[in-house]
Parts: structure tokens; C-alpha cells; sequence
């Protein structure tokens, strides 16, 4: 028996990092304040019993919510990993497991299957899918396991995207330009007038939810990565309105297509690096024709403020995913995550070396041909030696370490994100939704590394430059056993691994 | 101040004429018990007639203003297009 949705939340339980409430709460703002609040002062998961019009249904908020140094806290749980380790640690631990991939196999049946509802019966409304803040385009699943399939070939690209719910049968997905769907969708299906099956899974291994946040090359399937992460591949079913497949074990299955150049209006909603985005656009549509579900199914869902679930899943695999990419393209990068709590959405490379003349703009070439790379607008080099985690290390940096006339560098054109109008928009559409989900950013990237002339040369006045080297370990080693409480933080260790 | 009903300021402007005449117009309104944007014949007014109920207005990027400076009285919620 695999893994599941169950599990974790016992697993949740026996480690004291969730709370169960058992009155009637309701999906319509009260859930999701009590997500945020907790997430602000580093409270517990919920699971919420009994919600208002959801009958028989139960929903999991914060179950992947960590701390900003340890943002994959409670992810750790659902794995059977050490929670207390450092987050460069688990970058460490996880990669070489998501990189031994195993496929998933196909079973007969499973428990997604429990109960089945075909076409009239189909009520999104039923579930409880959040209202999160004040001028939200509607409800919203922002946490989710979201499938479809390569047309010409085996390829199942799993994502975890932005879903408003439009009506009792419709959905609106709105996949970052980035995103495999995308391109899957795009140039495979749209291209050829060709419907594309989607499935929009809640729930199964908490795993899959982990790896769908991911950013992987193109013919990845990251369900591969979720068995290579457990060592035993994913047990997944056929859909029962396509031959997509899915986990055999999730708590709840939306099954139906995109239609060509069929769009819904979408947004505003609030955005995982801690805004709001809008105006409300067109995104593509889903029409949902069937939903499976468990008994008493757990849903479960994320704010995108900060420091919620979403914050922990972006920090602890969707940064693991940009990580991999940095390493197979062979950039002298040691660590390239990005900053989504409190620092906006910078992306930070922390160089294993002093950049070479015109790395810079090597890193224009590659964001610029590579969309994952090209996510976010500002783009930040720094020293191994600066702690990467440390927003005022960072910040630091980034004030003392630039010439602004020479190591920032912004690019004279925009690059393109976003493209997804629709040939039946009309003069009027474009006003009212600007550009249509069309984005376009210029790019910034700051080289905050030491150019080895004064002042700029000077070593850091930190632990780790100021004590010899044997005098620090002894310090970290005794610092609890001298009878202080916190746990020490040395980064020499970081700063010497080969990654 | 609590609104039962979110229309878009755009749409809004574009019908504002039709304010206290009873003359019925098609809009996306965002009933609060649901949360869901339907189509629906409403008529506006800036006191309570019988039937209508407290409404909002939302700028682009779903920031609200004018919460309960007007009402709305559903005529009738257009059904959804129905696949085939």
C-alpha cells in the first residue's frame, strides 16, 4: 500500500504539527485567514472536519508549510526525512534521488475510483475549493497535482498551477510561461486544432504534489522523480474519459479537456511571491466531465501569501528543479535558488568561483534561451562565501559588491512570457483584459560577486573569515552543550562542499 | 461594509444611465454566498427597491471600492453556456 494523503496527515498528527478542528468552518475567507495566520507566526497545519456546504469532505491547509530556513519542514515529514536538517542539506538529499528515476506502473484500479461522477452530476461547487482574499477573481485551487500528456510520445508532465473554478463544470488554468503545459499545449495540441485531456488530481502521495511543483526539462515526467525519491515507481489508473493516467490513490480527480483557442476570464488573484496579479485576463479553459473522488475525500489547499504551504513546496522543489537544471547545463553555479519570502522574486546564484570577464552576459544568452531560467525579471550573482540564505548577507552584497555603472546589467529588450490571446478576442477584450496574459520583462542581473579590488576585495567579517578554521567547529559542536538554546548556524561546511 | 453582490467598475460606467430607471442590463455580478462570476440581468439603483440588494464595485486589478453605495436587483441569472 502506498503512501497517501492519510498517512500524512496522521504522520502530520504523531509529530504535533497539526491541529484538527471539528466545528463548521466555511471555505468562503475563514479557512484560508486561519492558513495565513499560522503561517505568520509558524503555527500548525488544519484539517478541517466539517465545511460549510461541502458535505462529507474534509481539507487539508499548511500541510506543506515550513519556516524560511527550513521551508520543507513538514515536507520532510511526508517523506520520512529529517526535518531539522539546513536547506542546503536538503537541496543535497534530494537531488541525486529525483535524478534516479523510475517509471510509474499501471494498476487496475484504486481508491480515486471510489466514487464517479459523469456529466449532469458534475459540480465543481461541491468541494471545497477556497475564496482566498478580498478581490479574488473567484475560488481557487493553488495547490494541486495537474496532468496531460505529450501527444507523440510517453511523456505525462505533471504541474501545480493556478486554478480558478468559472462555474459548476468549468475551470480556468493559468500555467506560467515557463511551464511544460504550456508548451505541451501550445505547440502540440492547439497548434493541430487537437483537444488536450487534463486531469486536475488533489490528494494521493504527497509526493507527486512535490515533484508536480518542479520546474523539469522538456520529457521529464516527474512522476519518474517522485519514484525515484520513494525507490518504488507511482501506482497510477486510466481516466475514465481519456487514456491519460493518473494516481490510483488521489483523494479527488477532475477529468476534462482544453479545447482549442477556448479562453475564460481569470483573476485577479494573489500571487506566491506575497502580490496581487491582475488584471483579470483569459486563460485557457477546462471543460470538466467527470470528477472521481474517495470516500470523505481530503482536499487540500494553499494560500500564496508568504510562509504558507506554497512558499514551502516553491522553496523546497520548485527551486530543486531550477537547481537541476543549472547543474545539467553546467553553470559554475553551487546553488541557484530564488528568493520568494521578503525578497520579491529574485533569482540567486551563488557561483562556485570569481566570475569569469563576460559571464554576464553568458547568463543573458542562457535565461534568454532557456524559459525556466527566464521566470523571474532580476537576477542576482553572488559570492560561495555569502550566505545564501541570509537576506542580509544577500543584501549586503548586493550594496557593497556592485559598481552599478558596470555590473548591472538590463537588457535593452523585453523578453516575452506569456502569449495565450485568443483568436475570437475582440478591440474591446484587449481593453478590458490589457494585454491578454501577455507578459513582458525586461531582465536585470546584478553581479554581486568580488571583483578582488578595495574595497570590494576585502574578506567578509564574518564567523566564518574572522576564527581559524578549528576554532569555529569547536564552537558550533559545543554551542548547545555549552547551554545555549538556539541551534548554532555555520556555513563554512556550505561554503567548502562540492555540489 | 458587507455587499451581496461585486460588479466590474467598467461594466458600471458603461451602464451608469440606466441608474434608478428599472431598465435592465446584462453583467457579470460575483454573488457572495458563491463566488462565482455569473452573467445576469440586473437593474441598478441607488436606493432599496424591493428586491435589490447591497452592492460593490471592483477596479481591475479586484481592488473594491464604492461597497454599498448601490444596489442590485437580479432580474434573472443567464444560464452559463451549456456544452453540447
Amino acid at each position: 500500500m502506498a503512501y497517501d494523503m492519510r498517512n500524512f496527515v496522521d504522520d502530520l498528527r504523531k509529530a504535533g504539527e497539526l491541529v484538527e478542528v471539528d466545528r463548521e468552518a466555511t471555505w468562503n475567507f475563514e479557512i484560508p485567514a486561519f492558513e495565513v495566520m499560522s503561517a505568520r507566526i509558524g503555527g500548525p497545519a488544519f484539517l478541517f472536519n466539517k465545511i460549510t456546504g461541502c458535505p462529507e469532505t474534509r481539507l487539508l491547509v499548511g500541510g506543506f508549510a515550513g519556516t524560511f530556513r527550513k521551508p520543507h519542514k513538514r515536507i520532510a515529514i511526508a517523506l520520512g526525512e529529517d526535518p531539522n536538517v539546513d536547506r542546503f542539506t536538503w537541496f543535497r538529499l534530494m537531488l541525486p534521488k529525483m535524478m534516479n528515476m523510475l517509471r510509474p506502473v499501471e494498476v487496475a484500479t484504486g481508491p480515486c475510483k471510489e466514487i464517479v461522477k459523469m456529466g449532469k452530476d458534475v459540480n465543481i461547487l461541491a468541494f471545497p475549493l477556497t475564496y482566498h482574499s478580498l478581490g479574488d477573481g473567484g475560488r481557487a485551487m493553488l495547490q494541486n497535482c495537474t496532468l496531460v500528456k505529450d501527444p507523440d510520445s510517453d511523456w505525462i508532465n505533471s504541474g501545480n498551477y493556478g486554478i480558478e473554478i468559472f462555474s459548476k463544470n468549468r475551470l480556468v488554468i493559468t500555467p506560467y510561461a515557463h511551464t511544460n503545459l504550456n508548451f505541451i499545449y501550445s505547440t502540440k495540441y492547439e497548434l493541430r486544432n487537437m483537444s488536450m485531456p487534463i486531469a486536475v488530481c488533489l490528494g494521493g502521495d504527497p509526493v507527486l504534489t512535490m515533484v508536480a511543483s518542479t520546474i523539469a526539462p522538456p520529457g521529464v515526467t516527474e512522476f519518474d522523480m517522485a519514484g525515484g525519491i520513494r525507490g518504488v515507481p507511482v501506482e497510477m489508473v486510466r481516466a475514465e474519459t481519456s487514456d491519460l493516467l493518473i494516481p490510483a490513490d488521489a483523494e479527488v480527480v477532475f477529468e476534462g479537456e482544453i479545447r482549442p483557442y477556448e479562453r475564460l476570464p481569470e483573476g485577479p488573484r494573489i500571487e506566491s511571491f506575497g502580490f496581487s496579479t491582475g488584471p483579470r485576463k483569459l486563460f485557457y479553459a477546462i471543460r470538466v466531465h467527470c470528477i472521481t473522488h474517495r470516500q470523505n475525500p481530503i482536499c487540500y489547499d494553499t494560500h500564496a501569501s508568504l510562509g504558507v504551504s506554497c512558499s514551502g513546496l516553491h522553496d523546497s522543489f520548485f527551486a530543486q528543479g531550477f537547481y537541476m537544471i543549472l547543474k545539467m547545463l553546467g553553470l559554475p553555479v553551487r546553488v541557484g535558488s530564488f528568493f520568494t519570502l521578503r525578497g520579491g522574486a529574485t533569482q540567486v546564484y551563488s557561483m562556485e568561483e570569481k566570475v569569469y570577464p563576460g559571464f554576464t552576459q553568458d547568463l543573458v544568452d542562457w535565461i534568454g534561451g532557456n524559459p525556466a531560467l527566464s521566470t523571474f525579471a532580476s537576477h542576482l550573482l553572488i559570492d560561495g562565501d555569502t550566505d545564501f540564505w541570509d537576506h542580509g548577507d544577500v543584501f549586503e552584497a548586493a550594496w557593497t559588491q556592485v559598481n552599478p555603472k558596470r555590473d548591472v546589467v538590463i537588457t535593452p529588450g523585453i523578453f516575452p512570457t506569456m502569449t495565450v490571446e485568443s483568436s475570437w478576442m475582440e478591440e474591446e477584450d484587449f481593453k478590458r483584459y490589457f494585454r491578454a496574459g501577455t507578459h513582458g520583462y525586461q531582465k536585470m542581473i546584478t553581479d554581486a560577486t568580488t571583483k578582488g579590488e578595495p574595497p570590494l576585495g576585502v574578506k567578509r567579517t564574518s564567523f566564518e573569515t574572522l576564527f581559524p578554521d578549528e576554532l569555529q567547529k569547536w564552537v558550533t559542536d559545543n554551542w548547545q552543550r555549552l547551554g545555549f538554546k538556539e541551534e548554532p548556524r555555520w556555513v563554512k561546511p556550505w561554503i567548502e562542499a562540492k555540489v | 461594509m458587507e455587499v451581496s453582490y461585486w460588479l466590474y467598475g467598467d461594466d458600471f460606467n458603461k451602464h451608469s444611465d440606466t441608474l434608478d430607471t428599472e431598465k435592465p442590463i446584462e453583467v457579470p455580478v460575483m454573488d457572495q454566498r458563491e463566488k462565482v462570476w455569473q452573467k445576469a440581468k440586473v437593474t441598478l439603483s441607488r436606493s432599496p427597491v424591493a428586491g435589490a440588494e447591497l452592492a460593490g464595485l471592483l477596479g481591475p486589478y479586484g481592488e473594491p471600492y464604492d461597497q454599498g453605495k448601490f444596489y442590485v436587483k437580479i432580474v434573472e441569472m443567464l444560464p452559463e453556456e451549456e456544452e453540447e
